[in-house]
């Protein structure tokens, strides 16, 4: 039977199709939003949002397998400024080493608005046993903004 | 195109994705089979190697492993049935507790290193003497604010890192202040990480090492 090149051409496109698609690989395998729905205190007091450290290292939520941290949150009330400190930390399970990601940082001004910012990720012992946590808090607030946290987006592989 | 024409270039576009697809999934599946069947990397530098029995022989030693375990499950059922819901081995505690221990002594050994590269850093002075000055502060400041508390022994900065001592009355209150210390320490800007190995006592009380990693701040 004689291939016409057309069929050729075709089959080839098909081919290049059917690798790309085989090999995109999805966004996040998984994803969780943290709620913890609560006003962020303007006395520099941290408010802690644990994370659950299940035992699996892919495929279900954990910290060792996170790649994507979000922090939600808006502001409202009299307005003013203030600045966000967002931050992605873990511990070992027996508190004998822990550590945190760099911060961030995020300044705002206004009298209502809403952000949602990405986090540093932690890094603990990369060991199944460590345990995750996020942090917000708030300085150099001037003026009377009320900042609501919403909570995190954690996603991963 | 003529109809058989285009029946013949839908056809041949169809088998084209399948085969693509299935080459990827193919390949795929065998680059998943071959490191799944690796051996785990040794970190034992002097390991002496031991050559591989033949493939057959392998076989046939995991064959007799399983008829054995088998064996054992069916005797333990038979004398368990009525108490255990599933004799199936259970996870050593023991083991367990190993691999734990062992994940926080890595990191204690990498938090050495780390801190062995900080001190060989060269110092740029005028960075290093601000954030020493900066980092004392908020770290007091942190100290002040948070139960059980420390002091600040000093900081030492170089050029991208800094290195914070830390003394607690003893490891009790080091282990139970920790997480506190880095929640609270948001305000420095850096990564940290901290180890608090066991350590004999000492009369003046428990010191650790705080690493502050601004390499990647702002």
């Amino acid at each position: 039977m004689k291939i016409s090149s057309a069929a050729k051409r075709a089959f080839l496109a098909g081919a290049a199709i059917g690798v790309i698609g085989a090999s995109v690989q999805p966004a996040l395998a998984w994803s969780r939003t943290v709620s913890n729905m609560t006003i962020v205190p303007h006395n520099g007091s941290t408010v802690n949002v644990m994370f659950p450290s299940d035992g699996a290292t892919s495929g279900t939520p954990n910290g060792n397998a996170t790649t994507q941290i979000y922090g939600d949150y808006y502001w409202g009330g009299a307005g003013g400024t203030f600045t966000m400190n967002l931050q992605a930390c873990g511990i070992c399970y027996n508190l004998a080493c822990g550590s945190c990601g760099v911060p961030t940082n995020v300044s705002h001004t206004g009298t209502s608005g809403h952000s949602d910012d990405p986090v540093n990720l932690w890094t603990g012992s990369q060991s199944i046993w460590d345990y995750f946590w996020l942090t917000a808090s708030l300085s150099s607030v001037s003026g009377s903004p009320t900042v609501y946290l919403m909570g995190f987006g954690v996603g991963g592989f | 195109l003529s109809l058989r024409a285009r029946v013949q270039v839908s056809g041949a576009a169809v088998i084209g994705v399948l085969v693509g697809a299935g080459l990827v999934l193919a390949l795929e599946a065998r680059a998943h089979r071959g490191t799944a069947e690796e051996p785990p990397a040794s970190n034992q530098p002097n390991e002496p190697e031991v050559s591989a029995p033949p493939a057959s022989r392998l076989d046939d030693r995991r064959l007799a492993a399983l008829e054995a375990e088998m064996r054992e499950l069916k005797q333990a059922k038979v004398h368990d049935s009525e108490l255990a819901p599933a004799a199936l081995p259970a996870p050593s505690p023991q083991s367990t507790l190993e691999q734990r221990n062992e994940s926080v002594m890595a990191f204690h050994r990498k938090m050495e290193g780390e801190i062995a590269s900080h001190r060989s850093e060269p110092r740029d002075e005028r960075w290093a003497t601000a954030k020493e000055r900066t980092f004392s502060s908020q770290l007091a400041g942190v100290a002040a604010k948070i139960t059980p508390s420390f002091s600040v022994v000093g900081v030492d900065c170089r050029t991208y890192t800094c290195v914070a001592e830390l003394r607690w009355p003893n490891q009790e209150e080091a282990h139970a202040s920790l997480r506190e210390l880095l929640s609270s320490s948001v305000e420095i800007g850096c990564a940290r990480r901290i180890s608090l190995p066991d350590q004999p006592p000492a009369g003046d009380g428990y010191r650790a090492s705080m690493l502050i990693d601004c390499s990647n701040s702002n």
